[in-house]
């Protein structure tokens, strides 16, 4: 349920391993409306595909920091990663699932499951040319986003609490003059995109995705789109707005919103994503990928066990869990910073990063280190919310 | 009952503003809105008006009536 890149791969390697698959997409149109800042790291991207220039709008090799006072650190990365074009990318992928065997099937949404035994689910039901379909099946992948509903009905607490969401909203900018096409830009300030960060991702020499992402809870009845309005104002102020669109990014829950029953999440509807960073398209391509692998394991069986489809979570958390868990636990942290902790922070990282190039970044690590320069900052996490 | 712009109603759902973001299907605990054609439907039976949905709402689709 769901043809974004969870979705695509897992039917991908589910009809690549012989078996019946229906990928379904309630969207008329599979890649369009992209919620999503479109950035991942080389790693990210080819840890499960091969790198298809198709899918690459621009080459990014490095990022720009930028304090609430306006001080900067400066870091080249060659390999940092692409700003994508989700569109093509999430296109060529529901068409590799067909190719392999997959149906796909737009403008038609899920609207529930069914279940005969009580023991595992059986069915979808589905609404597609206004018409209500049950469709029989031996095993369920919800891969339906932020919303999450195919997990929410296998009885999955999928709620996102409003500090455990990023609320984000973007435009692609056009006409754009002194662009550095080279460089994300990220802006930190609480005052500006509060448990968040504003950014500037270049797809082209002229175009950029330009954004805010902010937690609702700390956000003082401003919304993403009037901050980011004053923000495109100042710093942007002959550019053309291209697009607009806005993004919900929920924080990770750890393994358990992973699998139930016969029932697997992927991607951003099992809330696997970097809780700072909101970087999604990696583990949405990753945990795709497992889920479509375990899935075809249990398929083969004749009798199948449920036990057989707990190695999607194993083999994941195994992969990923740690990260995640660390970035959840940094968002605690960087949530509750102020300008001056900001200021402070990037006044520490400029004289080690400013204008250096780094051909092996370990974000993990260089947020330990802050923390060991910063021991008060870590008395913020003190009170873990979830 | 449909989301109406009338006065009386205490959310009010601006549909040119909507994204289709998502973000208040995944915060409500009532199961009280979906994202249907190109916005959203609220079913009031469900709403209990906690609000969430609008203070999460990235471009302010959603809005609680200020009447």
């Amino acid at each position: 349920m769901g043809a974004g890149p969870a979705g695509s791969i897992a039917a991908y390697e589910i009809a690549r391993a012989g078996f019946s698959v229906l990928l379904v997409e309630k969207h008329p149109v599979i890649g369009v409306p992209v919620c999503c800042g479109e950035a991942i790291t080389h790693e990210g991207l080819t840890q499960v595909l091969p790198l298809d220039s198709r899918w690459v709008a621009c080459d990014v090799s490095g990022v720009i920091l930028v304090s609430p006072g306006g001080q900067t650190v400066d870091v080249t990365h060659p390999d940092a990663g692409y700003i994508l074009d989700r569109k093509t990318l999430d296109h060529d992928l529901a068409q590799r699932a067909a190719e392999a065997g997959a149906t796909v099937w737009v403008n038609t949404e899920a609207v529930g499951l069914d279940s005969d035994n009580g023991k595992t689910f059986d069915g979808v039901v589905l609404r597609r040319e206004g018409k209500v379909l049950p469709i029989g099946c031996r095993i369920i992948l919800g891969c339906d986003g932020i919303e999450s509903l195919v997990g929410r009905w296998a009885g999955l607490n999928t709620i996102v609490s409003p500090e455990a969401m990023d609320s984000s909203a973007q435009y692609l900018l056009g006409n754009l003059k002194d662009l550095n096409p080279d460089k994300m830009v990220l802006y930190f300030s609480s005052k500006l995109a509060p448990g968040g960060y504003a950014w500037i991702f270049p797809k082209s020499t002229t175009t950029a995705n330009v954004g805010l992402g902010l937690t609702p809870s700390l956000a003082d009845g401003k919304s993403p789109v009037t901050r980011l309005d004053k923000f495109v104002a100042r710093h942007f102020g002959s550019a053309a707005v291209l697009e607009k669109t806005a993004g919900g990014i929920p924080a990770f829950r750890g393994r358990k919103m992973m699998l139930r029953k016969n029932v697997l999440l992927a991607g951003d509807a099992a809330r696997l994503v970097d809780s700072l960073t909101g970087a999604g398209i990696a583990h949405a391509l990753l945990s795709g990928q497992y889920a479509g692998h375990t899935a075809a394991e249990y398929l083969r069986e004749k009798e199948p066990k449920l036990s057989i489809l707990k190695a999607y979570p194993d083999r994941f958390m195994k992969h990923k869990g740690r990260e995640l868990r660390y970035a959840l636990y940094a968002r605690q942290i960087f949530m509750r910073m102020t300008d001056r902790d900001f200021d402070d922070v990037i006044g520490y990282l400029k004289p080690i990063y400013d204008g250096k190039t780094l051909y092996d970044v370990d974000s993990t690590a260089v947020i330990k280190s802050i923390l060991r320069a910063r021991p008060r900052l870590l008395a913020l996490a003190r009170h873990l919310i979830w | 009952m449909a989301i109406s712009d009338t006065q009386t109603k205490p959310l009010e759902f601006d549909n040119s503003l909507c994204a289709e973001c998502g973000a208040c299907v995944a915060v409500c605990a009532f199961d009280a809105i979906y994202l249907r054609g190109w916005g959203i439907k609220i079913l009031d039976d469900e709403c209990t008006l906690c609000g969430l949905c609008v203070l999460v709402c990235p471009t302010t689709a959603l809005m609680e009536n200020e009447a």
